[in-house]
């Protein structure tokens, strides 16, 4: 054993003192400060990736589809498809026709946006719906329709039940055309305009319904239902595009421009559009909160380095006898670093463990709380039903370096000015 | 100047810790005072950065009230008889102007004004869809329209004849811009119409089908764009004139709600409880006051605030720590001086006292520090954020999320002295505990070491 740890040792050990006392308080001290550092990120964290997955769950990665709302021709869908379908991280490519439509059962009507989806690649997209299925089967056939449970419910219809669904534009066209025919006071004209006016309906079946909470208020069907819906033939309304990793989506619309992928005159829309800002604030506050919580960090390295002034100032006599002896400067340096890196380890250690054990119940923490300050039933719904985490390990590693990095930084100071003590000195007083 | 070591310390029973406390804090005494301001440091930072949080956060608590105030009605009150709209003949109710009539006179509110609340259709990307819009009498004394014409980005603020007013982000959706005629639909007529169109079979004789249609009607009418609301600080909502409303909603002359402005409107709801105690309002009317309808919102901004300072009240904490870590020290070097004062017939409450003062010294620097760090701090803010803004291409404080261009602040004297409080508490609790093992010290063991 080198002469430095055995002495860094020594003065730690515990029946030396006051001094094992001090060392005790700084490594809590420590310990707070990852504690906070790694549990306030993991939930901040957490929050984010819910947010991410729950846009991800239900939102189609990415759709192209023409600027004008014009229905797409099918010659440049199937060139665009099959360019799309040699493109790394493209999970999933198809044509789908689709659009704002209503809904009518007894009565009751209702209005949401419907794809329709060709039966061969239907399966495997509804795959992430499954999930969120609440009732019924999301298995596209013609003439079916899949929506969500609030929809459902605005026209009170169960699965097999029978429904009328028409174009929402074929409304729009009805009720211009039917203002400017009522204008006419010619009898015979205005009942020939009369005659134009028509909402196209079609009758489809109810298959089942998702959780609109989780799984948005999308309506699906196949494609041939939707093309009979939205009367545009054998058209397309746009492009839908799953990929391998939604998180790279916007380098895949970048690579997608730059290799002129994209047919002139389309867009692009990213299932990010719908949270951008929101996701970009949250990653914002992440940040933020960084800094302030290393405050903490910075507060257990004042700690630490009060400890090191006392310890090096009570060891006064035996630096001076180590300096007599021959120790070089360097060496009576590192026996009081080396103290302040147990602190740092132990208390970054100690740190970590505590926050695996406040992450792991945090939920139970919460309902304590809750409970404790006479939590109203208000107060809990505001927050999700349970608190999120996400751990992430680089940042853990990043933390555990920077808490131990700040300890010796802070040790450093204090020891080497110790260790400038001119021995003759040292031992005089 | 007397040494007060010469006098029996028991004659001086508060005077004397005090003196001892600051003779231990002398500079000239060694490592001890360099510790010491280590430890006030920490209690800087503690209060310094709590002061800069909580300031920012209460700013923009305060900024986010405001914003809600400068839009939305302080009270609306309305009949619960028959749904939402206040009916005229139902026996209980009086009429609705009458009531009007009587909540204007009263001086208590600003303004009584009959509003219409409800959806209009209008053809946005090609489709059918509501939009919210607020019927308002275009009459002078309408604090509401004074109130939402401060947030005008064009046009001016004018509700009569066919006129309508949209915030920017509703005519951006629906393609329209100032001085353009939109076409608005009664939603209730559309539905109508719908229903009607569908009943009549569609492949029937057309003559027939165009007979049937005859008796089809849809409410819409031509309405002009007169103005265009920021929408960043005026909400979501268009306005149409009253008459308009009442007809596209089918209120047969009657309105949803009266509108009432007050003078202090935190104070809203305690003032329509008396108002409702009084008789001025009917028992059948009820009311809704602009705090409970934005009551999840305003309630999670906060907890976030609570949530803030508990997590910030962990650095305090850590100060706390250094402070103990410095109390200790300073006790164990002074341990023949506790002996000799034991000895002397000090009592424990009084050494305790010595060292308690201490600490609380180091608080108060500390807490002072602070306060003067974080007003610099935040004197500074907006500077800071541009700086960064700049260097890093990172906007701390994005716009469309905070719906504010600059960093709010608002020093609040309950929490200043909330913080304050915490963290002479926190490191006097900190210097307690080792004093009062330091006092329980035996003077004969401690004399003979």
């Amino acid at each position: 054993m080198s002469a430095v740890s055995f002495l860094a040792r020594r003065y730690l050990r515990a029946k030396r003192s006051f001094v094992s006392v001090i060392t005790v308080i700084s490594i809590l001290g420590v310990a707070v400060g990852v504690l906070m550092m790694v549990v306030v990120n993991a939930v901040m964290q957490g929050f984010e990736r819910d947010f991410r997955q729950a846009l991800i769950g239900y939102q189609p990665h990415l759709i192209l589809k023409p600027s004008d709302g014009k229905p797409a021709e099918p010659l440049v869908v199937e060139t665009t498809l099959a360019k799309l379908r040699l493109q790394p991280g493209i999970h999933q490519a198809m044509g789908y026709a689709g659009g704002m439509f209503f809904l009518e059962h007894k009565g009751n009507q209702s209005a949401t946006e419907l794809y329709g989806l060709p039966q061969d690649s239907a399966a495997n997209y509804m795959v992430k719906m499954e999930k969120h299925r609440l009732e019924g089967t999301i298995e596209l056939s013609d003439g079916g329709i899949v929506m969500g449970d609030y929809t459902a419910a605005e026209i009170g219809g169960r699965p097999g039940d029978r429904l009328v669904v028409y174009a929402s534009s074929n409304v729009t066209t009805a009720v211009n055309r039917f203002r400017e025919a009522s204008d006419i006071s010619d009898d015979k004209k205005r009942h020939e305009a009369y005659n134009g006016i028509k909402l196209n309906p079609i009758e489809a079946t109810l298959l089942g319904y998702t959780r609109s909470e989780s799984a948005g208020h999308y309506a699906y069907t196949t494609l041939g239902t939707a093309r009979q819906i939205f009367g545009i033939g054998e058209k397309f309304t746009g492009i839908m595009t799953e990929t391998t990793n939604p998180n790279d989506i916007k380098a895949i619309k970048k690579r997608l421009e730059e290799q002129h992928i994209i047919p002139s005159g389309w867009n692009a829309v990213l299932w990010t559009d719908s949270g951008d800002a929101r996701l970009a604030a949250m990653s914002n506050e992440r940040f933020v909160m960084f800094f302030i919580i290393g405050i903490i960090g910075l507060v257990a390295a004042f700690a630490v380095m009060n400890t090191t002034i006392t310890v090096t100032t009570q060891k006064r006599r035996e630096i001076g006898v180590l300096a007599a002896l021959g120790a070089r400067q360097a060496q009576i340096v590192q026996i009081f670093v080396s103290q302040a890196a147990v602190v740092g380890v132990v208390g970054t250690l100690s740190g970590l463990g505590l926050s695996a054990l406040v992450l792991h119940y945090r939920n139970d923490i919460r309902g304590f709380i809750a409970e404790f300050s006479g939590g109203s039933a208000s107060e809990t719904d505001l927050f999700l039903s349970t608190i999120p985490a996400q751990i992430d390990p680089a940042f853990i590693a990043f933390t555990a370096v920077g808490s131990i990095l700040l300890c010796l930084v802070a040790a450093l100071p204090p020891a080497w000015l110790a260790s400038r003590v001119d021995p003759a000195v040292a031992l005089r007083d | 100047m007397i040494d007060p070591l010469v006098i029996p310390l028991s004659s001086f029973p508060v005077l004397a810790p005090l003196f001892l406390a600051f003779r231990y804090l002398r500079p000239t005494r060694s490592f001890i005072s360099v510790i010491t301001v280590i430890s006030m440091l920490g209690v800087m930072l503690g209060v310094g950065v709590l002061v800069t949080v909580m300031s920012v956060f209460k700013g923009w608590q305060i900024e986010f009230r405001k914003m809600l105030l400068g839009f939305e009605p302080h009270v609306v009150v309305m009949s619960l008889s028959e749904g939402n709209h206040a009916s005229p003949d139902s026996a209980a109710s009086p009429n609705w102007r009458e009531l009007r009539e009587k909540l204007s006179k009263d001086k208590k509110f600003l303004s009584a004004t009959p509003v219409a609340e409800g959806h209009v259709v209008v053809e946005k990307n090609g489709s059918l869809q509501g939009i919210p819009v607020l019927g308002l009498s275009p009459e002078g004394d309408n604090a509401l329209a004074r109130k939402l014409s401060k947030h005008m980005k064009e046009g001016i603020f004018n509700l009569k004849d066919d006129h309508i007013i949209l915030t920017d982000h509703q005519a951006r959706e629906i393609g329209a811009k100032l001085g353009d005629t939109i076409v608005v639909h009664a939603s209730a007529s559309v539905r109508q119409f719908i229903a009607e169109v569908r009943e009549i079979p569609e492949d029937g004789a057309g003559e027939l089908r165009a007979e049937k249609l005859d008796n089809v009607s849809i409410l819409s009418k031509d309405l002009k764009i007169v103005g265009i609301l920021r929408g960043d600080t005026a909400g979501t909502r268009g306005y149409v004139p009253l008459n308009i409303a009442q007809e596209f909603f089918d209120l047969d002359g009657a309105v949803t709600a009266i509108e009432l402005e007050v003078s202090d409107p935190d104070q809203a709801a305690d003032l329509m409880e008396t108002v409702y105690k009084d008789g001025t309002l009917p028992s059948n009317w009820g009311w809704r006051t602009w705090d409970q309808e934005h009551a999840d919102i305003l309630q999670s901004v906060e907890n976030q605030r609570v949530m803030m300072y508990f997590l910030l009240l962990f650095i305090m904490i850590v100060a706390a720590i250094c402070v103990m870590n410095t109390t200790i020290t300073v006790t164990v070097k002074k341990r023949r001086e506790i002996g000799i004062l034991t000895a002397l017939g000090t009592r424990a409450w009084q050494i305790i006292a010595i060292f308690v003062t201490q600490a609380g010294f180091v608080a108060v620097l500390g807490v002072i520090g602070g306060i003067l760090g974080g007003f610099a701090v935040l004197s500074v803010r907006n500077t800071f954020r541009q700086w960064v803004a700049s260097t890093f291409q990172l906007d701390l404080f994005p716009q469309d999320i905070y719906f504010l261009s600059e960093i709010p602040a608002h020093t609040d004297w309950a929490d200043l002295s909330l913080i304050c409080s915490t963290a002479v508490c926190l490191c006097l609790l900190a210097a307690i505990i080792p004093s009062f093992f330091a006092a329980r010290v035996d003077p004969a063991v401690a004399l003979r070491d």
